[in-house]
């Protein structure tokens, strides 16, 4: 071989691997740059998460204390009230009366224990737990039917599955969310819910049959409540869809795929490589 | 048989038994990279015996240029996951097979002839791959080592080869220009086939389907 071959050679492929060289450590940087500016943006989206997460929580226990002091108010503490009274006058009166009014007690401190147990059960959030979405909804619509403010009617198709805790919480914030604006601002008389359970697709259907709204009202602040629940609903990687008009009720639904990832920007990109 | 024949030998078969070995723990895109590996062995043997039975190893060649393009195109088939770049390889697959046939029975034959041409295109083709995938795994970086990415050794590997083989087809035409020694032109392929085949196996090595990322 003679030298200038060699010579040739050895300095060609030096340049030549000294570019290729470069572009793969240019590329690893590159990519080790986009790694850690992917990480620092899903950090900052997990804690936003968890925020709006902790504020759902904070919401609904106070909708829940709201409700619980009602009830104290409203229910147990007349039906106590009409004990004691009832009590009080009993000793005056003769034996059977007295057995009589002793018997209409026991059957009121009955009820106001019931009661009380029902108020235990959704003072805390921590029941879509132990419960899952389906069976807190359905104490709730128990519970909201036995005090007669409004016809709440529950509907349930396919195989119940369950959606995980934190997308059942944020679910069940919306359902809250949606029968105190039915209850509060629509004067809705009926109030229907829907639960489908698709193998790829999970529906959650809230109508009622109150005064409604335009679609401006979406827009300024009385709306913020509504544009709450697509925000929350985005979080777990739904989609929620509001209609309304005056007049005609309103209906929100929530459609979700059960199977994506719990939180989008943790999950991976199908597009991805390993 | 040369020194550099007996290393290329024992290094495809040690690359060839990690992909037996691993077989199972691979994910698809590295079993058809295995399969390949094997294939190589097997066509560069018998490319060996009919060179020294026959005087004529060209049909082998041709042979293993479209075994070759077939399985790496499978190979970053199954690594891409968007649907238009994995029509595109399937289209590109559809084209090659066709000119590959023109060549060898019109313009280079089979028995006559290296399928340079073929070889040319393959590398030209392999380098945009390459190039692609590169582009999309900066796209869409996963929470993993770039070092302990698969993808990233065969990609590498495969960039390294197809560009090293321009660069060779540029060296081999000045050198017989300049009337130099190109001897020197080949055992620097082998050095490259060498690298190639190291590079191809540390990522078979290192490819897991439980562990991976990669959806593949």
């Amino acid at each position: 071989m003679d030298d200038e071959s060699i010579r040739l050679l050895v300095f060609a492929s030096t340049a030549f691997f000294a570019c290729i060289s470069g572009f793969i450590i240019y590329f690893v940087v590159l990519y080790r740059n986009k790694q850690l500016k992917n990480k620092r943006e899903q950090e900052k989206q997990q804690t936003a998460f968890q925020q709006e997460l902790l504020k759902a929580q904070i919401e609904m226990q106070e909708q829940t204390l709201l409700h619980v002091s009602r009830e104290i108010h409203d229910n147990i503490t007349q039906v106590l009230s009409f004990v004691k009274l009832s009590l009080g006058l009993a000793g005056n009166s003769t034996e059977d009366t007295k057995q009589a009014k002793i018997t209409e007690s026991r059957e009121l401190v009955s009820q106001a224990i019931s009661d009380l147990r029902d108020l235990s059960k959704s003072l805390s959030f921590e029941h879509i737990t132990n419960f899952g979405l389906l069976k807190t909804i359905e104490i709730e619509t128990k519970r909201v039917n036995k005090s007669g403010i409004i016809n709440m009617v529950l509907t349930i198709e396919g195989d119940v599955y369950p959606l995980g805790e934190q997308r059942e919480l944020v679910l069940f914030r919306i359902f809250q969310e949606a029968l105190n604006n039915a209850l509060k601002h629509a004067s809705a008389q009926h109030f229907k819910i829907g639960l489908q359970y698709h193998d790829e697709m999970f529906n959650l259907t809230l109508e009622d049959d109150g005064s409604g709204f335009s679609a401006n009202s979406l827009s300024n602040s009385n709306g913020s409540g509504l544009r709450n629940m697509e925000n929350r609903a985005a979080l777990i990687g739904a989609a929620a869809t509001i209609n309304s008009s005056p007049g005609k009720g309103c209906c929100i639904k929530v459609t979700l795929n059960p199977l994506e990832q719990l939180l989008k920007p943790n999950g991976y990109h199908p597009d991805r490589f390993g | 048989m040369s020194n550099y024949i007996i290393s290329y030998f024992i290094l495809l078969l040690i690359v060839s038994v990690i992909g037996v070995v691993r077989y199972k723990k691979l994910t698809t895109p590295f079993k058809i990279l295995s399969v390949l590996i094997i294939l190589t062995l097997l066509l560069e043997i018998t490319s060996e015996i009919c060179a020294k039975k026959y005087k004529n190893n060209l049909p082998v060649s041709h042979f293993t240029v479209l075994s070759e393009y077939i399985f790496l195109s499978l190979t970053y088939y199954f690594i891409f996951k968007n649907k238009a770049i994995r029509t595109s390889i399937k289209i590109i697959m559809l084209i090659f097979i066709i000119l590959f046939f023109v060549n060898a029975i019109f313009i280079q034959p089979y028995h006559s002839a290296f399928p340079s041409n073929m070889y040319t295109l393959e590398e030209i083709i392999y380098a945009i791959f390459s190039l692609m995938l590169f582009k999309q795994m900066l796209l869409y970086p996963l929470p993993v080592n770039i070092i302990k990415q698969s993808v990233f050794w065969f990609n590498t590997s495969i960039l390294f080869y197809s560009t090293t083989m321009f660069f060779n087809f540029g060296l081999i035409n000045y050198y017989i220009k300049h009337h130099l020694n190109d001897q020197v032109i080949f055992d620097f392929i082998a050095g490259i086939n060498m690298i190639f085949y190291l590079l191809i196996g540390i990522s078979i090595f290192i490819d897991n389907k439980q562990t991976s990322t990669n959806n593949g």
